[in-house]
């Protein structure tokens, strides 16, 4: 099978720009990506320099930028990128990291995130077994947090999210799903305080563009986000603009069925927050000229409105049967 | 050739009715020239949009259910003309058609009102409909005006294409259908970084500065590949980036324009309609410089 691989070379402290430099290959049907470098660094230029250990998809050190989407090249064949049509697979380093030679780039960053989540269990003194006890768990209590588990740090969701991308702030997917490991833990007893904690690490600045779901191993952390949300809400930690926003907008749906778009900014922001509602007028003036901001006391209802009622009003009975 | 009727349960999204109704303006008017009938399901909800999921799964898929169990007592499919109500509606919609108990649950709730969801409603956004159903061959037959020397940066977004599992159409990591359907117009298509990259609409009213960031940069990478013009199938996308682009650029000091149009606008150009019944005057950035040599004075 012939391939051209284009190969994103850079020494920082030697090269004023990154470079790239093609290499033609004639592999097995079967090769991956991280097979067409190995023989790159192993027969044509020892020097070009990346991270690569197991082979298997377990290690998570071979993550790249195949043809603008970021993989694990191990798991990545070769093959599926030529019927992508594509003359040359490109290959780039990981995003949003800085690159320290070719395709290595610094993980610094990513490991913060993280420290930031406190990745391990913090059990209540009082609850811990004795010496010749064990703490039982349940395959059903560590249902929730079975695909966060299988997480590989390969950093594959983190250098394609949109996001993380534009905001070092963000703690990203992978901490995130690692949080919701630790958060679904029957055994942890900082439930609360960690909740708390992840809206300051950007638990609502998730923009649910899905690309953490092509995840190499199926951890999905956007689903885990989503889960975390539901369960800070349940929690009562709403004092903050994600969940003020979220649950503006289902009872601005409940009064009609239909989003009234106009009210839900000042909603979410708070009708009396001047100092958040000020410096976004001048932006709903410019739509309002535009036809782009219809009053909201002209929004119509849909029809049957009284079977959307009906449904608001099963899972509100079903909630309060909870408590 | 004869072509078998298209008939679908049009749902406009709340959007489409809001800020943005040259969308919906101009996807009847394409409908109509197209001979595409569309009932628009007046009765529908809001898809919700990931929010309500956030907060309340369940509530979500049954808001849905309802929406599907009116499209399926009318035996249509339903059309939508955003991305994100094609990946909440898709998403809930197999969810229903996977999980017989999520669904018998469901249906518990809706019996009340009389209705039942037996899971045959399939989801579609505007753009696959065109590219599928309809066709590009018989597209490119109704193209009166071609867009001829307009370079155009067709703007998947990311819901459309993700998750892959749930309302996957194409490959997400090489689509080919909307640079296709650019082509079957006459246009050609630029490739560039960000087409299918996020906007960051959903969080534009949680973290102004993160998301008016991302769609800064989009824009960008479209003027990078020297487009001009972008066009997109989502309405939620085109606040992000029309909408809010003045204010994006003021942001993050990134100066320019780059005008942003509905897929339902630039397709109906190229079928011949005029201008005005597109509504193009509502856009905040003007496409009139960069359309000036395809559309006719």
């Amino acid at each position: 099978m012939k391939s051209v691989l284009s190969v994103q070379r850079f020494i920082p402290e030697i090269d004023e720009a990154p470079h790239f430099e093609s290499y033609e290959l004639d592999l097995p049907d079967e090769a991956t990506i991280l097979d067409g470098l190995t023989y790159i660094k192993e027969n044509i230029d020892d020097s070009l320099t990346f991270r690569r250990s197991c082979r298997s998809a377990i290690c998570g050190s071979c993550s790249m930028v195949v043809n603008g989407y970021s993989k694990l090249t191990c798991k990545s064949p070769i093959a599926v990128e030529l019927r992508r049509g594509r003359d040359e697979i490109v290959i780039t380093p990981m995003r949003t990291m800085r690159v320290i030679k070719d395709l290595v780039v610094d993980m610094a960053p990513y490991w913060q995130h993280f420290r930031d989540v406190e990745p391990y269990l913090q059990p209540d003194p009082n609850k811990v077994p004795g010496k010749m006890e064990e703490y039982v768990v349940l395959p059903e209590q560590l249902a929730p947090s079975r695909r966060d588990l299988n997480c590989i740090q390969c950093a594959v969701c983190y250098s394609d999210c949109g996001v993380t991308e534009v905001s070092a702030e963000f703690a990203g997917p992978p901490a995130l799903a690692k949080a919701h490991r630790f958060v679904t833990d029957p055994r942890d007893s900082k439930r609360r305080q960690r909740l708390e904690k992840l809206v300051d690490l950007g638990l609502w600045d998730c923009a649910h563009a899905y690309n953490c779901m092509e995840c190499p191993k199926h951890v999905n952390p956007a689903d885990a986000i989503a889960d975390l949300r539901r369960m800070s809400i349940a929690e009562g930690i709403t004092d903050n603009l994600g969940a003020r926003h979220s649950q503006a907008f289902t009872e601005n749906v409940e009064r009609s069925g239909r989003l009234n778009e106009s009210a839900l900014v000042p909603e979410t922001l708070g009708y009396t927050n001047i100092s958040a509602l000020l410096p976004i007028a001048p932006q709903g003036a410019m739509m309002a000229l535009k036809g782009k901001m219809p009053l909201p006391i002209f929004h119509r209802k849909v029809d049957n409105y009284d079977e959307v009622k009906k449904i608001y009003a099963a899972f509100a009975k079903t909630s309060e049967d909870k408590e | 050739m004869e072509y078998k009727p298209l008939r679908y349960a049009y749902f406009t999204g709340c959007v489409a009715k809001g800020t943005c109704p040259e969308l919906h303006r101009s996807t009847v008017e394409l409908c109509k020239v197209l001979g595409i009938e569309l009932w628009e399901m007046t009765g529908a909800t809001c898809c919700g949009a990931g929010v309500i999921h956030d907060e309340n799964p369940e509530l979500q898929i049954a808001l849905n259910a309802r929406t599907f169990a009116m499209a399926e007592g009318q035996g249509m499919d339903i059309v939508n003309i955003c991305s994100t109500c094609q990946q909440n509606l898709g998403q809930d919609a197999k969810a229903l058609r996977d999980h017989p108990e999520l669904r018998a649950r469901i249906n518990d709730i809706l019996k009340d009102s009389g209705l039942q969801y037996t899971g045959n409603v399939t989801v579609k956004n505007l753009l696959w409909v065109l590219v599928s159903d309809y066709g590009l061959d018989r597209l490119a037959a109704k193209v009166t005006n071609p867009l001829t020397g307009l370079k155009v940066a067709s703007y998947y977004g990311c819901q459309l294409l993700r998750p892959v599992d749930e309302t996957g159409y194409e490959d997400p990591d090489n689509p080919t259908s909307f640079d296709n359907l650019v082509r079957a117009l006459g246009g050609t298509p630029v490739d560039y970084a960000g087409k299918t990259r996020c906007c960051g609409f959903h969080i534009l009213s949680v973290n102004e500065n993160t998301s008016t960031r991302m769609a800064v940069k989009r824009l960008q990478e479209a003027e990078e590949a020297e487009a001009d013009i972008m066009v997109t199938p989502c309405p939620l996308c085109h606040v992000s980036l029309d909408a809010y682009q003045p204010r994006a650029r003021k942001l993050h000091d990134a100066p320019g324009k780059m005008p942003v149009v509905h897929l339902s606008q630039l397709v109906g150009l190229a079928c011949g309609i005029d201008p005005g019944s597109l509504e193009l005057s509502r856009l905040m950035v003007s496409p009139k410089k960069a359309l000036a040599a395809v559309v006719p004075a």
